[in-house]
């Protein structure tokens, strides 16, 4: 399959997969893209922290990010309707059996299922992104990195801040870091 | 109530892409302020309701809500150009980023920065997955289903798909053994 076509296929499943939105996809995203040498694990967690600071689905904004670097204009525009169609056409086949659906309770019986799975795999990326994170044969532990994660961990359990706001300062701790 | 126009639907739906910070979890407040109090197109209990519905079917939340209420106001031509509309303003912001990061991630700025946000962003990540167990699972075994889930897709041996799949054909399977078990009355 050509840079496109399996653009478009890889974002449409990996959309058709998830669901509930938001951080939900990000396990399937992570390994799909990374998988395919997309992009690299850091660079996934910079287009994040872009999304993060950025209006929008964050789906969108990898979609079109991965699809851009990819393939350029083309590649943005097809990974980004990839993302946007299953959602959508399921939407307008169902109609107003949506509601019904929801209700059904083996529907429900299937969504408690999903959630340990949801909850692992977050975790699960979670891990494997911050493994990325320590390059091969740099210090060992990397103690800027452990400390602006353990200090944003607690903010994010403890306080919940806007996620701009939480950028935004890991932004200046990292140059402060790093540059001084 | 009036259907309204197209553009009308097009510029509503551009105005809450691009004021929904932080995606569809954050969003709600961005459909009511825009669809209840300036147009006035739904009640907010409707709005509710088609937020749950955008949340329990595959894909992106903010466009499947979009969908949802372009159908309601207008019908399929309605529910494409919400759609659209809803997805263009993330769409240019991030090839605008992308052009212009373009060859400078290297920077040296750029770089320092960076390297304070990644780790921020895997702290972000981890937080969602405790938010989301603290939120729907409510007893020890689902905790050690999830913790297993984990094991399975760290060791390589499950990709995400299979182990969603498998989650909820566990779910069902749960539900009919336990209605087997209880008759109904």
């Amino acid at each position: 399959m050509n840079a496109l076509g399996s653009l478009f296929w890889v974002f449409f499943k990996i959309s058709l997969f998830s669901i509930g939105g938001g951080y939900n996809m990000i396990p399937l995203m992570q390994h799909e893209v990374v998988a395919h040498a997309w992009l690299t694990a850091e660079r996934f967690l910079d287009v994040l922290a872009v999304s993060e600071i950025t209006p929008g689905p964050v789906a969108v904004n990898l979609a079109t990010f991965a699809g851009y670097q990819v393939a350029g204009i083309p590649g943005a525009l097809v990974a980004t309707v990839g993302v946007c169609l299953p959602g959508g056409l399921l939407l307008l086949a169902l109609g107003a059996m949506a509601i019904r659906l929801r209700e059904r309770p083996a529907f429900r019986a299937a969504m408690r299922g999903l959630m340990p799975a949801l909850v692992g795999l977050l975790a699960a990326t979670a891990v494997r992104l911050g493994c990325a994170l320590v390059p091969a044969g740099a210090a060992f532990p990397p103690w800027p990195a452990c400390a602006i994660f353990a200090t944003a961990f607690s903010l994010v359990l403890w306080k919940n801040p806007h996620p701009a706001l939480l950028m935004l300062g890991a932004a200046v701790a990292g140059a402060a870091f790093s540059l001084f | 109530m009036l259907r309204p126009a197209l553009h009308a639907i097009f510029g509503s739906f551009l105005r809450i892409g691009a004021g929904a910070f932080g995606g569809g979890m954050a969003a709600l407040p961005v459909f009511e302020a825009e669809l209840v109090r300036r147009r006035q197109w739904f009640s907010p209990a409707e709005t509710a309701e088609a937020y749950a519905i955008s949340q329990s079917v595959p894909g992106v939340i903010i466009v499947n809500f979009a969908v949802l209420a372009g159908l309601r106001l207008a019908g399929k031509r309605g529910a494409a150009v919400a759609a659209v509309a809803v997805a263009l303003p993330a769409f240019f912001i991030i090839l605008a980023l992308a052009a212009l990061f373009a060859g400078r991630w290297e920077n040296r700025w750029i770089a320092a920065a960076l390297s304070g946000l990644r780790p921020a962003v895997v702290a972000i990540i981890a937080g969602a997955a405790l938010r989301l167990g603290f939120a729907n699972l409510r007893s020890p075994w689902p905790w050690l289903a999830a913790a297993a889930g984990a094991g399975l897709m760290l060791a390589k041996i499950l990709a995400p798909v299979p182990l969603i799949l498998l989650g909820a054909a566990a779910g069902l399977a749960l539900h009919f053994v336990r209605r087997r078990k209880e008759p109904a009355p």
